[in-house]
């Protein structure tokens, strides 16, 4: 843990090479954020969990290991409330998606997908004050699960591959998430997650810096089309009173 | 009313206090938040954007980066050119995503 200039604040030994992003959380009652890392065995077979004090990183909490299935290292996790004990929670992909306990390591939700390979994203999707997850950047298509993880509210019919993070815009009619995918290079998706239009994507093919309604309108135009990045979207980045989700390109735009 | 120079120094800086803080658009972290929303909150009115600065960084392919091509090969439809793992060989997939040939880079 480093301090604003650079200086550490303290450090602390884990097993093993953390796998993926170390992600901040509020593990206990203190007034400082605490922190969520996993690692894998060094056969890199079994994921590990482990909560650390942000005060001095001491170990809070030790999650059941679990195999994360053929994957094996996760797209990565998210964290949150899922109870209200006040302490977030960590959603995260491995045999089934799963919430561990904040408070404990304890698994006190387990369902939605059982596919391996997912990064989880929490919306509230349906204003209740609880959040669905949101399960892409995997090898199966996005699926849209409840709060308790016990039913899948939406499974996207596009098998495309949908490696590159999504980023979830806030609109007014709803969330809605954008993303790109592997087996459409170029194509850009936009899905409402709410209401009556949930599920119900629309996409455009963005090459050479400009946008197409599908492949072939680019390719007559001879624009090559490149790999779009993972998305990210600002709330307000243009000045139009909208968001924005902001997409690289293989291609050299962004 | 005499009104000490102090305090006068202050009441000038009131506006100055008074005055919304921009708002940043921190990224602090892989996918923004812990929610992983992938989505910032701060504003800007940004237009045309153009690079400020680029530079070269070296290195190589990473799988990660996962550049794809189409490349007309015979009677194969979109054959896409990408870095496999271990990431010394480009491999030619299909839409499919089975493999059709590959090389060592």
């Amino acid at each position: 843990m480093l301090r604003a200039d650079g200086s550490e604040r303290w450090s602390k030994p884990i097993e093993n090479d953390p796998l993926g992003d170390l992600v901040p959380a509020t593990l206990d009652a203190d007034a400082t954020t605490d922190l969520v890392v996993q690692w894998g065995d060094p056969r890199d077979v079994v994921l590990r969990t482990r909560g650390l004090s942000g005060i001095d990183g001491a170990k809070l909490q030790d999650a059941e290991p679990m195999t994360p299935g053929a994957r094996r290292q996760p797209a990565g996790f998210a964290v949150g409330p899922w109870n209200s004990d006040g302490l977030d929670d960590v959603y995260t992909q491995g045999p089934k998606t799963q919430v561990l306990s904040g408070a404990n390591g304890a698994l006190p939700a387990s369902g939605g997908s059982s596919v391996g390979y997912f990064m989880p994203s929490l919306i509230d999707s349906n204003s209740d004050g609880s959040d669905e997850v949101l399960l892409h950047g995997g090898f199966t298509p996005v699926r849209l699960c409840d709060h308790v993880l016990t039913s899948t509210l939406w499974m996207s019919p596009d098998d495309d591959r949908p490696f590159p993070y999504c980023a979830v815009a806030s609109c007014p009619q709803g969330p809605i998430f954008v993303e790109g995918a592997l087996k459409y290079p170029a194509r850009r998706k936009r899905t409402p997650l709410s209401g009556a239009s949930l599920g119900r994507f629309a996409t455009q093919v963005l090459a050479a810096g400009r946008s197409f309604v599908n492949e072939a309108s680019a390719l007559a135009a001879s624009a090559y089309l490149g790999q779009l990045t993972s998305a990210a979207v600002h709330q307000e980045l243009t000045g139009t009173g909208h968001p924005t989700a902001v997409l690289g390109s293989s291609d050299g735009f962004l | 009313m005499h009104v000490p120079t102090h305090t006068r120094f202050l009441l000038a800086l009131l506006p100055v206090v008074l005055l919304p803080l921009p708002v940043r658009s921190d990224w602090p972290m892989a996918r923004q938040d812990g929610r992983r929303s992938g989505a910032a909150q701060g504003t800007s009115d940004l237009k045309s954007p153009v690079p400020d600065w680029r530079t070269y960084l070296g290195g190589s392919l990473q799988p990660q980066q996962l550049p794809s091509i189409s490349t007309p090969m015979g009677a194969l439809r979109s054959p896409i050119a990408r870095p496999s793992i271990p990431c010394s060989r480009i491999a030619w997939l299909r839409v499919d995503h089975s493999s059709t040939c590959s090389t060592r880079i």
